[in-house]
């Protein structure tokens, strides 16, 4: 027996733990949590420690095929990479001539790991239609701190004596995170969790604050106003280091906690409880979701409101409040920089055609260098401002869409889909060429992690069947399509070595690293930037009321709105419709569409069951178990009720992803957030009804 | 029967555990058992309350490798064993006659069936921890809430738990209310 290093690629490229592969005849026959790796120190979550079945499950992708009936009919012929490259490249220079390579769109959902050389290929290429996951996740939190302060800002766990963690649930989705939680709650940190549900973190914090899904804005707004009213925000701050504290101190008037609470759901005696609690010990943190908070339609500003409590509280940019920090490489934050930005090729867009989404989004877009996936299938339906014909996914998923029956059709109005994956996907059977990927066990990845530590994975198996690399793939891709000398002439080396050359290393300095190494040369932390350089905004200021917002025609202010959906703002609805839907929130044993398939974390939660509070299981005659319809105006899916105290009364929460029961059918495909695009799948009504 | 603080157990802190069920798969990776209903270690979510009051608890169980173990008395082919050495519990399948009354008796629910209509049941990862790692539940736990060793290892763990805890305590003047 023989132990391999590497990584498990689940999940997010931030969160990945280090892995021990037990190796026997060329095979896994066991893994466990890599010790000496930071990250996770030894230890792995559900998933992660399912690896082995994922790995070796009976439908991962073997081979290149194509298309052998109708489009959906599952019926596949087996080609060779060299066929398969070759009809793609060929369908791509054609479509390029006519009607132009802005017609072909590149998305990656996950794993994450070749975005960097995909918006290369998609720039290079002259299509300004690289797509992501993100679109839908994660970049509006970054464009909404961007707003505000110029810059994404991270809790200082270590450091900090307060916690407010906003709307997630780190003990099932990331656990690093919720590690380094339980560390600062031993440590005698003070907690306040914000979630309509009751949650591990939720269980283990001093305040919990469960509030009506969609209302976060208004809550953070009404904080605001008592520490306006009883003087506890921090005045020096915000005097000189703010623009708009005037204005906002007049539109936080009418959110006094008796309103508040009326909207929130919150009771009076909480919201005060944790408002003086976060204002009064020092340093304290926000601690924020990579998408919840702003996975409403009201999502960007609710999210000003909510990271804008540092700012008011003198926590910002400060030791133990939340610092602001330059990501490192995918979305990651490590002490060193790399040439990432650089090789996306971020500074071809202006010169590219317009992106999907740039009309509709413009404020996401000036600060997001992507194109808005959210907006794929209506200018595929509508062909304005011009019309796209060819996508290329690596790891995408139509059901990621709101509506995603809506985008299924979209694609299959495209005249070439191409899916790059590890598994058949229903998604991949939509597909006209399939490509058979790696997973992190079988290929070799350059990694970041935030505790200042490095990765060159080398492969820990042969790949299954002809299973290749992503990242080999799209440079052999860009071969063909006539880019081989911007794509290092095919050597992924060169590439990685370029990626990296600012930080010092070399790939073959990396390789006498097996298990990963801390950065040698680590920049060290520096709080209170802007003292020297001011902030990145244009007024070089906090914009409480945000110069960028305006000029695009947004309220300047982190105003808060009802969801377009909800009992207040459509009561009529509501009569039909009386529960607040909420989707989306993880599971231990799931993630997105992923780990559904593999036996061990099925077997844990064999069907789709939608969370419904006891008080509203009764009125309606549902006991547990039993089958019911979850219904929108839009559709309805069959699940199972699983009655639990664990969600608020009058909300009811679905998980997403899962095939049998997809929670996206339920939502509008423009239910959208005006400045970001992002889907509003956190808040909107339903009914549920016993079969 | 006399306990030596030289035995082997599992300690469980039960305010570590949130349910996330890694110990269950990391189980049935260690020791290839398929997807089902066979679980050497299982997890149980209980809820108390109503709302605004309601408070969770997970609970992660196996076999607790007892000192006076129930299912050892009551196994008519005296299949089951508590080895001298460590005070592990195993089953000797080739014994068993898969009549399950040891899954009866058991206070913690800590036998499966396998297929081949024998009992199964947590053997303490006979094959780590004879080369001297933790088991597999212990070692993948995420938060803290599994530890495995000599029964005198456990009784220092939970000592400076208890420790950290009182302290914590003093600190705030109270152990932190919820209003």
């Amino acid at each position: 027996m023989e132990i391999k290093k590497t990584i498990c690629g689940i999940c997010t490229a931030s969160t990945h733990c280090g892995i021990d592969a037990h190796i026997e005849n060329g095979k896994v026959t066991k893994i466990e949590g890599m010790k000496e790796h930071p990250s996770n120190e030894g230890t792995l979550c559900v998933k992660g420690a399912a690896s082995r079945q994922y790995l070796y499950h009976p439908d991962r992708i073997k081979y290149p095929m194509k298309r052998a009936g109708a489009r959906g009919s599952g019926k596949w012929e087996r080609i060779s990479w060299e066929e398969a490259l070759h009809t793609i490249a060929e369908s791509l220079l054609r479509l390029k001539k006519d009607p132009g390579p802005e017609s072909v769109i590149f998305l990656t959902g996950y794993t994450k790991w070749m975005r960097p050389y995909l918006q290369r290929l998609a720039h290079a290429f002259g299509s300004p239609n690289y797509c992501t996951e993100t679109g839908l996740c994660y970049s509006a939190t970054v464009v909404a701190s961007e707003i505000n302060f110029g810059a994404m800002a991270l809790p200082d766990l270590k450091n900090t004596k307060c916690i407010l963690s906003w709307s997630v649930n780190p003990f099932y989705s990331n656990i690093r995170l919720a590690r380094r939680i339980l560390a600062a709650k031993e440590r005698g940190v003070k907690m306040i969790a914000v979630d309509p549900r009751v949650t591990p973190l939720t269980e283990r914090s001093d305040l919990h604050l469960q509030l009506r899904p969609g209302t976060d804005g208004a809550l953070a707004l009404g904080f605001m106003h008592l520490m306006i009213k009883e003087k506890i925000y921090d005045k020096e701050f915000v005097d000189r280091w703010t623009i708009g504290f005037d204005e906002l101190a007049d539109y936080v008037k009418e959110f006094d906690p008796k309103r508040v609470e009326g909207i929130t759901w919150v009771p009076i005696k909480k919201i005060e409880a944790a408002t003086r609690m976060f204002s009064e010990i020092k340093p304290a943190c926000v601690v924020q979701s990579a998408s919840s908070t702003v996975h409403h339609v009201n999502g960007v500003q609710n999210h000003r409101a909510i990271t804008l409590l540092s700012a008011l509280t003198g926590n910002f940019d400060v030791q133990g409040g939340n610092c602001v920090q330059t990501p490192t490489y995918l979305y990651t934050f490590s002490a060193t920089r790399t040439n990432e930005e650089k090789i996306r090729l971020v500074d071809q867009l202006p010169h590219l055609p317009k992106r999907i989404g740039e009309e509709e989004v413009p404020v996401w877009c000036k600060l997001h260098p992507e194109a808005q996936s959210v907006l794929i299938p209506f200018q595929i339906h509508s062909e304005k401002p011009y019309p796209l014909r060819a996508f290329l996914g690596f790891g995408a998923n139509y059901r990621m869409w709101p509506g995603s029956d809506f985008m299924k059709d979209a694609l299959l109005k495209l005249e070439l889909l191409v899916f790059s994956d590890f598994f058949m996907t229903d998604t991949c059977q939509l597909g006209d060429i399939i490509l058979p990927a790696a997973t992190s066990f079988e290929r070799s990845e350059l990694k970041f992690w935030v505790e200042n530590y490095v990765m060159l994975t080398q492969p820990a198996v042969e790949p299954i069947g002809e299973s290749k690399s992503d990242v080999h793939i799209i440079l052999e891709l860009a071969q063909r399509l006539g880019l081989a000398s911007q794509f290092w002439n095919g050597n992924e080396e060169n590439a990685i070595n370029e990626m990296i050359a600012p930080s010092g290393y070399t790939v073959n300095e990396l390789k006498n690293y097996p298990s990963g190494t801390f950065l040698k040369d680590p920049i060290p932390l520096r709080y209170k930037k802007y003292e020297q350089e001011g902030f990145a905004t244009p007024s070089k200021k906090v914009e409480i009321s945000s110069s960028i917002l305006r000029e695009s025609g947004y309220d300047p202010l982190p105003i808060y709105r009802e969801p377009k959906y909800s009992p207040f703002s459509s009561p009529e609805l509501a009569k039909e419709y009386p529960l607040v839907l909420t989707t989306g929130a993880r599971l231990p044993m799931f993630l997105h569409s992923e780990m559904y398939n593999v036996p061990w974390c099925r077997s844990l939660r064999p069907f789709p069951m939608v969370d419904i509070n006891p008080s509203d299981a009764k009125e309606r005659g549902v006991e547990q178990g039993d089958w019911v319809y979850l219904e929108t105006k839009r559709n309805r899916i069959k699940v199972k009720a699983n009655v639990t105290e664990t969600i608020l009364p009058g909300v009811v929460n679905m998980p997403h992803g899962n095939k049998e029961a997809d929670a996206n059918l339920l939502i509008e495909p423009d239910y959208l957030d005006p400045i970001s695009g992002f889907p509003g799948f956190k808040s909107l009504l339903c009914e549920v009804k016993k079969i | 029967m006399r306990q030596s603080l030289m035995e082997k157990g599992f300690l469980f802190d039960i305010s570590h555990c949130v349910g996330c069920y890694a110990c269950v798969v990391a189980c049935k990776d260690q020791n290839d058992i398929q997807e089902g209903p066979e679980n050497w270690r299982d997890v149980e979510i209980i809820e108390e309350g109503s709302y605004p009051e309601v408070s969770t608890m997970a609970v992660s169980l196996a076999c607790m490798h007892c000192s006076d173990p129930p299912c050892m008395e009551v196994c008519p082919v005296k299949a089951i064993e508590k080895r001298k050495e460590d005070g592990i519990v195993i089953v000797h399948e080739e014994k068993c006659i898969g009549c399950r009354i040891c899954l009866m008796v058991c206070p913690f629910g800590a036998f499966g069936m396998g297929k081949n209509r024998k009992v199964k049941k947590c053997h303490y990862c006979l094959e780590r921890t004879s080369k001297g790692l933790e088991p597999a539940c212990v070692r993948v736990c995420p938060f803290g809430a599994l530890y495995g060793g000599s029964l005198a290892e456990l009784q220092e763990v939970a000592f400076k738990k208890g420790i950290r805890r009182f302290i914590l305590r003093r600190d705030s003047g109270s152990s932190p209310n919820k209003i």
